[in-house]
Protein backbone atom coordinates (compact mmCIF):
# COMPACT_ATOMS: atom_id res chain seq x y z
CA UNK A 1 0.00 0.00 0.00
CA UNK A 2 1.34 3.43 -0.93
CA UNK A 3 1.11 5.85 1.98
CA UNK A 4 0.04 9.49 1.80
CA UNK A 5 0.45 10.09 5.52
CA UNK A 6 2.18 8.13 8.23
CA UNK A 7 1.98 8.78 11.98
CA UNK A 8 4.33 7.18 14.48
CA UNK A 9 3.46 7.47 18.16
CA UNK A 10 2.01 10.93 17.72
CA UNK A 11 0.80 12.73 20.82
CA UNK A 12 -0.56 16.25 20.90
CA UNK A 13 -1.38 18.07 24.11
CA UNK A 14 -3.16 21.37 24.70
CA UNK A 15 -1.80 22.25 28.10
CA UNK A 16 -2.87 19.36 30.32
CA UNK A 17 -5.49 18.08 27.88
CA UNK A 18 -4.40 15.33 25.52
CA UNK A 19 -6.00 15.70 22.09
CA UNK A 20 -4.17 12.80 20.44
CA UNK A 21 -2.55 10.02 22.39
CA UNK A 22 0.20 7.86 20.92
CA UNK A 23 -1.42 7.53 17.49
CA UNK A 24 0.33 5.32 14.96
CA UNK A 25 -1.23 4.63 11.57
CA UNK A 26 -0.77 4.89 7.84
CA UNK A 27 -3.26 6.67 5.57
CA UNK A 28 -3.38 5.14 2.07
CA UNK A 29 -2.63 7.26 -0.96
CA UNK A 30 -5.22 7.99 -3.64
CA UNK A 31 -8.29 7.17 -1.55
CA UNK A 32 -11.20 9.00 0.05
CA UNK A 33 -10.82 8.61 3.80
CA UNK A 34 -13.54 9.19 6.36
CA UNK A 35 -12.23 10.47 9.67
CA UNK A 36 -15.02 9.78 12.11
CA UNK A 37 -15.51 10.38 15.78
CA UNK A 38 -17.43 12.30 18.38
CA UNK A 39 -16.75 15.94 19.26
CA UNK A 40 -13.37 16.29 20.93
CA UNK A 41 -12.11 12.96 19.59
CA UNK A 42 -9.05 14.64 18.03
CA UNK A 43 -10.15 14.80 14.36
CA UNK A 44 -9.42 18.51 13.85
CA UNK A 45 -6.11 18.23 15.70
CA UNK A 46 -5.07 15.34 13.47
CA UNK A 47 -5.87 17.32 10.31
CA UNK A 48 -3.98 20.38 11.58
CA UNK A 49 -0.96 18.23 12.34
CA UNK A 50 -1.03 16.71 8.85
CA UNK A 51 -1.42 20.20 7.32
CA UNK A 52 1.64 21.32 9.28
CA UNK A 53 -0.26 24.15 10.98
CA UNK A 54 0.84 22.80 14.34
CA UNK A 55 3.48 20.38 15.54
CA UNK A 56 2.98 17.20 17.56
CA UNK A 57 4.06 17.30 21.19
CA UNK A 58 5.87 14.02 20.54
CA UNK A 59 6.07 11.46 17.77
CA UNK A 60 6.63 11.77 14.08
CA UNK A 61 4.44 12.60 11.09
CA UNK A 62 5.36 12.03 7.47
CA UNK A 63 3.32 13.43 4.60
CA UNK A 64 4.45 12.03 1.27
CA UNK A 65 7.56 10.85 3.13
CA UNK A 66 8.40 14.34 4.39
CA UNK A 67 7.94 15.99 7.75
CA UNK A 68 5.19 18.63 7.20
CA UNK A 69 6.77 21.94 6.21
CA UNK A 70 5.82 24.93 4.12
CA UNK A 71 7.04 23.34 0.88
CA UNK A 72 4.87 20.26 1.35
CA UNK A 73 1.87 22.58 1.77
CA UNK A 74 2.06 23.14 -2.00
CA UNK A 75 0.72 19.58 -2.23
CA UNK A 76 -1.87 19.95 0.53
CA UNK A 77 -5.15 21.85 0.53
CA UNK A 78 -6.56 22.30 4.02
CA UNK A 79 -10.05 23.47 4.90
CA UNK A 80 -10.53 23.60 8.63
CA UNK A 81 -12.51 25.18 11.41
CA UNK A 82 -10.44 28.37 11.09
CA UNK A 83 -10.80 28.60 7.32
CA UNK A 84 -13.44 31.25 6.80
CA UNK A 85 -12.76 33.43 3.78
CA UNK A 86 -11.94 37.17 3.97
CA UNK A 87 -15.27 38.94 4.24
CA UNK A 88 -14.24 42.18 2.56
CA UNK A 89 -13.55 40.46 -0.77
CA UNK A 90 -16.04 39.74 -3.58
CA UNK A 91 -16.24 36.16 -4.81
CA UNK A 92 -14.35 36.97 -8.03
CA UNK A 93 -11.68 38.79 -5.98
CA UNK A 94 -11.41 35.74 -3.72
CA UNK A 95 -10.85 33.50 -6.76
CA UNK A 96 -8.21 35.86 -8.14
CA UNK A 97 -6.50 36.12 -4.75
CA UNK A 98 -6.45 32.33 -4.38
CA UNK A 99 -5.02 32.05 -7.91
CA UNK A 100 -2.27 34.49 -6.96
CA UNK A 101 -1.23 32.82 -3.72
CA UNK A 102 -1.78 29.12 -4.32
CA UNK A 103 0.55 27.48 -6.84
CA UNK A 104 -1.30 25.27 -9.37
CA UNK A 105 -4.66 26.93 -8.65
CA UNK A 106 -6.99 26.21 -11.57
CA UNK A 107 -8.87 29.42 -12.14
CA UNK A 108 -11.04 27.99 -14.93
CA UNK A 109 -11.95 25.03 -12.75
CA UNK A 110 -12.89 27.42 -9.94
CA UNK A 111 -15.20 29.32 -12.29
CA UNK A 112 -16.73 26.04 -13.42
CA UNK A 113 -17.32 25.05 -9.78
CA UNK A 114 -18.83 28.48 -9.07
CA UNK A 115 -21.34 27.86 -11.81
CA UNK A 116 -22.07 24.39 -10.48
CA UNK A 117 -22.52 25.73 -6.95
CA UNK A 118 -24.71 28.59 -8.23
CA UNK A 119 -22.65 31.40 -6.71
CA UNK A 120 -22.64 34.88 -8.21
CA UNK A 121 -19.01 36.06 -8.65
CA UNK A 122 -20.01 39.67 -7.99
CA UNK A 123 -21.39 39.00 -4.51
CA UNK A 124 -19.43 39.96 -1.44
CA UNK A 125 -18.35 37.15 0.87
CA UNK A 126 -19.94 38.94 3.86
CA UNK A 127 -23.34 38.76 2.11
CA UNK A 128 -23.25 34.96 1.77
CA UNK A 129 -25.17 32.55 3.97
CA UNK A 130 -23.30 29.94 6.00
CA UNK A 131 -23.97 27.26 3.38
CA UNK A 132 -22.92 29.52 0.51
CA UNK A 133 -19.75 30.51 2.38
CA UNK A 134 -18.86 26.85 2.86
CA UNK A 135 -19.51 26.22 -0.85
CA UNK A 136 -17.13 29.06 -1.74
CA UNK A 137 -14.45 27.85 0.67
CA UNK A 138 -14.72 24.39 -0.77
CA UNK A 139 -14.36 25.73 -4.31
CA UNK A 140 -11.23 27.67 -3.29
CA UNK A 141 -9.85 24.50 -1.75
CA UNK A 142 -10.80 21.99 -4.45
CA UNK A 143 -9.69 24.16 -7.38
CA UNK A 144 -6.13 23.66 -6.21
CA UNK A 145 -4.27 20.94 -8.07
CA UNK A 146 -2.81 19.18 -5.06
CA UNK A 147 -2.32 15.57 -3.99
CA UNK A 148 -3.94 15.73 -0.58
CA UNK A 149 -7.16 17.42 0.52
CA UNK A 150 -7.93 17.79 4.21
CA UNK A 151 -11.53 18.78 4.87
CA UNK A 152 -12.59 19.32 8.45
CA UNK A 153 -16.37 19.08 8.89
CA UNK A 154 -17.26 20.51 5.45
CA UNK A 155 -20.90 19.44 5.89
CA UNK A 156 -21.45 20.63 9.42
CA UNK A 157 -24.23 23.11 10.23
CA UNK A 158 -25.24 23.90 6.66
CA UNK A 159 -28.46 23.45 4.72
CA UNK A 160 -29.43 20.27 2.88
CA UNK A 161 -29.02 21.73 -0.63
CA UNK A 162 -25.51 22.98 0.17
CA UNK A 163 -24.61 19.61 1.65
CA UNK A 164 -25.84 17.80 -1.45
CA UNK A 165 -23.95 20.16 -3.73
CA UNK A 166 -20.76 19.71 -1.72
CA UNK A 167 -21.06 15.91 -1.90
CA UNK A 168 -21.66 16.13 -5.66
CA UNK A 169 -18.60 18.32 -6.04
CA UNK A 170 -16.46 15.89 -4.05
CA UNK A 171 -17.71 12.98 -6.20
CA UNK A 172 -16.80 14.98 -9.31
CA UNK A 173 -13.34 15.69 -7.93
CA UNK A 174 -12.72 12.04 -7.08
CA UNK A 175 -13.84 10.91 -10.53
CA UNK A 176 -11.62 13.47 -12.27
CA UNK A 177 -8.33 13.21 -10.38
CA UNK A 178 -6.46 10.64 -8.36
CA UNK A 179 -6.14 12.41 -5.06
CA UNK A 180 -6.12 11.57 -1.38
CA UNK A 181 -9.11 13.09 0.38
CA UNK A 182 -9.45 13.04 4.15
CA UNK A 183 -12.84 14.23 5.40
CA UNK A 184 -13.80 14.52 9.02
CA UNK A 185 -17.55 14.57 9.41
CA UNK A 186 -20.53 13.78 11.58
CA UNK A 187 -22.84 13.55 8.58
CA UNK A 188 -21.99 9.90 7.99
CA UNK A 189 -25.26 9.06 6.30
CA UNK A 190 -24.74 11.59 3.52
CA UNK A 191 -21.02 11.13 3.03
CA UNK A 192 -20.68 7.40 3.58
CA UNK A 193 -20.84 6.60 -0.13
CA UNK A 194 -17.64 8.60 -0.64
CA UNK A 195 -15.45 6.70 1.78
CA UNK A 196 -13.02 4.05 0.61
CA UNK A 197 -11.24 3.87 3.94
CA UNK A 198 -12.39 4.88 7.41
CA UNK A 199 -10.63 5.83 10.63
CA UNK A 200 -12.59 6.07 13.86
CA UNK A 201 -11.16 8.18 16.65
CA UNK A 202 -12.21 8.22 20.29
CA UNK A 203 -10.58 10.24 23.06
CA UNK A 204 -7.51 10.87 20.94
CA UNK A 205 -6.97 7.24 19.98
CA UNK A 206 -7.69 5.25 16.83
CA UNK A 207 -10.33 2.72 17.84
CA UNK A 208 -11.09 1.25 14.44
CA UNK A 209 -9.61 1.57 10.99
CA UNK A 210 -10.01 -0.25 7.75
CA UNK A 211 -11.18 -0.60 4.19
CA UNK A 212 -14.69 0.85 3.92
CA UNK A 213 -15.96 -1.80 1.54
CA UNK A 214 -14.81 -4.60 3.80
CA UNK A 215 -16.48 -2.94 6.81
CA UNK A 216 -19.70 -2.55 4.81
CA UNK A 217 -19.63 -6.26 3.96
CA UNK A 218 -18.90 -7.22 7.58
CA UNK A 219 -21.25 -4.85 9.40
CA UNK A 220 -23.67 -3.48 6.81
CA UNK A 221 -22.80 0.22 6.63
CA UNK A 222 -20.31 2.73 8.00
CA UNK A 223 -23.13 4.21 10.04
CA UNK A 224 -23.58 0.85 11.75
CA UNK A 225 -19.85 0.62 12.38
CA UNK A 226 -20.00 4.10 13.96
CA UNK A 227 -22.93 3.10 16.19
CA UNK A 228 -21.21 -0.12 17.17
CA UNK A 229 -18.09 1.74 18.27
CA UNK A 230 -19.60 4.75 19.98
CA UNK A 231 -22.82 3.46 21.56
CA UNK B 1 0.63 40.15 -9.23
CA UNK B 2 3.05 37.95 -7.29
CA UNK B 3 1.92 35.95 -4.26
CA UNK B 4 3.83 38.26 -1.90
CA UNK B 5 2.22 41.45 -3.16
CA UNK B 6 -1.20 39.81 -3.33
CA UNK B 7 -0.89 39.00 0.34
CA UNK B 8 0.38 42.49 1.10
CA UNK B 9 -2.63 43.95 -0.74
CA UNK B 10 -5.01 41.72 1.21
CA UNK B 11 -3.38 42.68 4.53
CA UNK B 12 -3.41 46.33 3.50
CA UNK B 13 -7.17 46.10 2.88
CA UNK B 14 -7.61 44.27 6.16
CA UNK B 15 -6.24 47.24 8.17
CA UNK B 16 -9.02 49.52 6.92
CA UNK B 17 -11.40 47.64 4.61
CA UNK B 18 -12.62 49.74 1.65
CA UNK B 19 -16.01 50.44 3.22
CA UNK B 20 -14.32 52.21 6.15
CA UNK B 21 -11.81 54.20 4.09
CA UNK B 22 -13.99 57.29 3.78
CA UNK B 23 -14.78 57.25 7.51
CA UNK B 24 -11.09 56.89 8.36
CA UNK B 25 -10.16 59.83 6.11
CA UNK B 26 -13.02 61.92 7.57
CA UNK B 27 -11.87 61.19 11.13
CA UNK B 28 -8.28 62.08 10.21
CA UNK B 29 -9.39 65.28 8.47
CA UNK B 30 -11.56 66.33 11.39
CA UNK B 31 -8.97 65.42 14.07
CA UNK B 32 -6.04 67.17 12.41
CA UNK B 33 -8.12 70.29 11.62
CA UNK B 34 -9.58 70.37 15.12
CA UNK B 35 -6.14 69.83 16.69
CA UNK B 36 -4.68 72.58 14.54
CA UNK B 37 -7.44 75.06 15.41
CA UNK B 38 -7.19 74.20 19.11
CA UNK B 39 -3.42 74.71 19.05
CA UNK B 40 -3.65 78.04 17.27
CA UNK B 41 -6.33 79.32 19.60
CA UNK B 42 -3.50 79.70 22.17
CA UNK B 43 -0.41 80.07 19.98
CA UNK B 44 -0.11 82.86 17.46
CA UNK B 45 2.71 81.66 15.22
CA UNK B 46 3.87 78.31 13.85
CA UNK B 47 7.49 78.59 15.20
CA UNK B 48 6.06 78.82 18.73
CA UNK B 49 3.75 75.84 18.28
CA UNK B 50 6.05 73.21 19.77
CA UNK B 51 3.10 70.84 20.27
CA UNK B 52 2.45 70.66 16.54
CA UNK B 53 4.46 67.41 16.43
CA UNK B 54 1.44 65.67 18.02
CA UNK B 55 -0.29 65.83 14.64
CA UNK B 56 2.20 63.14 13.62
CA UNK B 57 3.32 61.65 16.95
CA UNK B 58 -0.03 60.07 17.85
CA UNK B 59 0.53 57.61 15.02
CA UNK B 60 3.53 56.10 16.83
CA UNK B 61 1.25 55.15 19.70
CA UNK B 62 -1.43 53.78 17.39
CA UNK B 63 0.93 51.69 15.20
CA UNK B 64 1.33 48.70 17.54
CA UNK B 65 -2.46 48.61 17.94
CA UNK B 66 -3.09 48.69 14.18
CA UNK B 67 -0.48 45.96 13.66
CA UNK B 68 -1.93 43.75 16.40
CA UNK B 69 -5.31 44.21 14.74
CA UNK B 70 -3.99 42.37 11.67
CA UNK B 71 -3.50 39.24 13.76
CA UNK B 72 -6.76 39.78 15.68
CA UNK B 73 -8.58 39.97 12.34
CA UNK B 74 -7.22 36.59 11.24
CA UNK B 75 -8.25 35.09 14.56
CA UNK B 76 -11.63 36.75 15.10
CA UNK B 77 -12.78 36.21 11.51
CA UNK B 78 -11.46 32.64 11.62
CA UNK B 79 -9.27 33.11 8.55
CA UNK B 80 -6.18 31.84 10.39
CA UNK B 81 -6.47 28.43 8.66
CA UNK B 82 -5.93 29.89 5.17
CA UNK B 83 -3.16 32.15 6.40
CA UNK B 84 -1.18 29.47 8.23
CA UNK B 85 -1.70 26.73 5.65
CA UNK B 86 -0.43 28.89 2.78
CA UNK B 87 2.51 27.24 1.05
CA UNK B 88 5.02 29.86 2.21
CA UNK B 89 7.50 30.06 5.08
CA UNK B 90 6.37 31.72 8.28
CA UNK B 91 8.80 34.65 7.97
CA UNK B 92 7.15 35.40 4.64
CA UNK B 93 3.66 35.46 6.17
CA UNK B 94 4.82 37.90 8.84
CA UNK B 95 6.74 39.99 6.31
CA UNK B 96 3.61 40.59 4.20
CA UNK B 97 1.78 41.94 7.24
CA UNK B 98 4.71 44.20 8.20
CA UNK B 99 5.00 45.50 4.63
CA UNK B 100 1.26 46.21 4.45
CA UNK B 101 1.37 48.06 7.77
CA UNK B 102 4.41 50.05 6.68
CA UNK B 103 2.63 51.11 3.49
CA UNK B 104 -0.42 52.15 5.55
CA UNK B 105 1.92 54.17 7.80
CA UNK B 106 3.32 55.97 4.76
CA UNK B 107 -0.20 56.62 3.54
CA UNK B 108 -1.40 58.00 6.89
CA UNK B 109 1.69 60.19 7.31
CA UNK B 110 1.20 61.58 3.80
CA UNK B 111 -2.45 62.34 4.52
CA UNK B 112 -1.53 64.10 7.77
CA UNK B 113 1.13 66.09 5.90
CA UNK B 114 -1.39 67.23 3.28
CA UNK B 115 -4.21 67.99 5.71
CA UNK B 116 -1.95 69.87 8.13
CA UNK B 117 -0.31 72.02 5.47
CA UNK B 118 -3.61 72.82 3.76
CA UNK B 119 -4.84 73.95 7.20
CA UNK B 120 -1.78 76.15 7.71
CA UNK B 121 -2.17 77.58 4.22
CA UNK B 122 -5.85 78.38 4.82
CA UNK B 123 -4.87 80.03 8.10
CA UNK B 124 -2.34 82.24 6.31
CA UNK B 125 -5.25 83.65 4.29
CA UNK B 126 -6.76 84.93 7.53
CA UNK B 127 -3.53 85.65 9.45
CA UNK B 128 -0.70 86.24 6.94
CA UNK B 129 2.00 86.41 9.65
CA UNK B 130 1.25 82.99 11.13
CA UNK B 131 4.56 81.57 9.85
CA UNK B 132 6.52 84.35 11.58
CA UNK B 133 10.13 84.24 10.38
CA UNK B 134 9.78 80.66 9.17
CA UNK B 135 9.63 80.09 5.43
CA UNK B 136 7.39 77.47 3.82
CA UNK B 137 10.55 75.60 2.75
CA UNK B 138 11.78 75.29 6.35
CA UNK B 139 8.33 74.31 7.61
CA UNK B 140 8.01 71.57 5.00
CA UNK B 141 11.58 70.38 5.54
CA UNK B 142 11.03 70.14 9.32
CA UNK B 143 7.94 68.03 8.79
CA UNK B 144 9.72 65.77 6.31
CA UNK B 145 12.55 65.27 8.81
CA UNK B 146 9.99 64.44 11.50
CA UNK B 147 8.27 61.93 9.21
CA UNK B 148 11.64 60.42 8.29
CA UNK B 149 12.50 59.95 11.95
CA UNK B 150 9.12 58.38 12.66
CA UNK B 151 9.59 55.99 9.75
CA UNK B 152 12.74 54.80 11.55
CA UNK B 153 10.63 53.88 14.58
CA UNK B 154 7.88 52.33 12.46
CA UNK B 155 9.43 48.87 11.81
CA UNK B 156 10.04 48.41 15.54
CA UNK B 157 6.52 49.47 16.46
CA UNK B 158 4.91 47.39 13.70
CA UNK B 159 6.77 44.19 14.59
CA UNK B 160 6.10 44.83 18.27
CA UNK B 161 2.37 45.00 17.50
CA UNK B 162 2.49 41.85 15.37
CA UNK B 163 4.43 39.99 18.07
CA UNK B 164 1.99 41.20 20.74
CA UNK B 165 -0.92 40.02 18.58
CA UNK B 166 0.61 36.62 17.91
CA UNK B 167 1.46 36.14 21.60
CA UNK B 168 -2.12 36.79 22.54
CA UNK B 169 -3.20 33.63 20.71
CA UNK B 170 -0.38 31.46 22.01
CA UNK B 171 0.48 29.40 25.07
CA UNK B 172 3.04 32.00 26.08
CA UNK B 173 0.66 34.94 26.52
CA UNK B 174 2.60 36.06 29.59
CA UNK B 175 5.51 37.13 27.34
CA UNK B 176 3.31 39.94 26.03
CA UNK B 177 3.59 41.68 29.43
CA UNK B 178 7.33 42.52 29.08
CA UNK B 179 6.76 43.28 25.38
CA UNK B 180 4.11 45.93 26.08
CA UNK B 181 6.17 47.11 29.06
CA UNK B 182 9.05 47.73 26.65
CA UNK B 183 6.69 49.75 24.47
CA UNK B 184 5.62 51.67 27.57
CA UNK B 185 9.15 52.59 28.57
CA UNK B 186 10.39 53.42 25.06
CA UNK B 187 7.44 55.54 23.98
CA UNK B 188 8.23 58.59 26.17
CA UNK B 189 11.53 58.74 24.25
CA UNK B 190 9.66 59.66 21.03
CA UNK B 191 7.89 62.51 22.78
CA UNK B 192 10.69 63.82 24.98
CA UNK B 193 13.08 63.77 22.07
CA UNK B 194 10.65 65.91 20.09
CA UNK B 195 9.83 68.28 22.93
CA UNK B 196 13.49 68.61 23.94
CA UNK B 197 14.51 69.34 20.36
CA UNK B 198 11.77 71.88 19.80
CA UNK B 199 12.11 73.53 23.18
CA UNK B 200 15.91 73.38 22.84
CA UNK B 201 16.32 71.62 26.18
CA UNK B 202 19.72 70.11 26.77
CA UNK B 203 18.91 66.49 27.56
CA UNK B 204 21.90 64.53 26.32
CA UNK B 205 20.18 61.18 25.84
CA UNK B 206 17.66 62.81 23.55
CA UNK B 207 20.41 64.06 21.25
CA UNK B 208 20.93 60.45 20.12
CA UNK B 209 21.86 60.40 16.45
CA UNK B 210 19.43 58.96 13.93
CA UNK B 211 21.97 56.25 13.04
CA UNK B 212 21.83 54.91 16.57
CA UNK B 213 18.05 55.18 16.71
CA UNK B 214 17.81 53.42 13.34
CA UNK B 215 20.16 50.63 14.45
CA UNK B 216 18.33 50.04 17.73
CA UNK B 217 14.99 50.09 15.92
CA UNK B 218 16.33 47.55 13.41
CA UNK B 219 17.65 45.29 16.16
CA UNK B 220 14.32 45.35 18.02
CA UNK B 221 12.51 44.80 14.72
CA UNK B 222 14.59 41.69 14.13
CA UNK B 223 13.95 40.38 17.66
CA UNK B 224 10.17 40.86 17.42
CA UNK B 225 10.09 39.48 13.89
CA UNK B 226 11.97 36.35 14.97
CA UNK B 227 9.78 36.09 18.09
CA UNK B 228 6.62 36.19 15.95
CA UNK B 229 7.92 33.44 13.67
CA UNK B 230 8.93 31.26 16.62
CA UNK B 231 5.53 31.71 18.28
CA UNK B 232 3.57 30.95 15.12
CA UNK B 233 5.68 27.88 14.45
CA UNK B 234 5.69 26.40 17.93
CA UNK B 235 3.30 28.02 20.35
CA UNK B 236 0.05 28.92 18.63
CA UNK B 237 -3.12 27.98 20.49
CA UNK B 238 -5.06 26.71 17.48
Amino acid sequence: MQKAVELRHVTRRYGKKIALHDVSMAIPKGKAIGLLGENGAGKSTLLKLIAGIMKPTSGEIKVFDETPNWRIRERIAYLGDLSQWYKFQRIDEAIQYAANIFPHFQIEKAKEYLDFMKLDPQRKVEELSKGQTMRLQLILCLARQVDLFLLDEPLSGIDLISREKIIDLLIELLSEREVTLIISTHEIHEAEGLFEHVILLQNGKVVKEGDAEQLRVEVGSIQKVYREVFQ
Amino acid sequence: MTAFWSMVKKDYQMIFPKKYTLYAIAVLLFSISFGFLYLFSTVTQVPNATQIHWMYTWLLFALPGFSSALIYYEWNHKTMGWWLSSPYPHWWLIATKCTAMFLRTLQILSLIFIILNVNIYLFTLIKPNILGNMSWEVLILNQLKLMGEYLLYAPYLITLGIFGGVLNFSYIKFVSIPVWFLFGITSPFFIFRRIATMAKLNWDILDTSLWIIGSISLLLTFIFFAGSIYTIKNKMEI
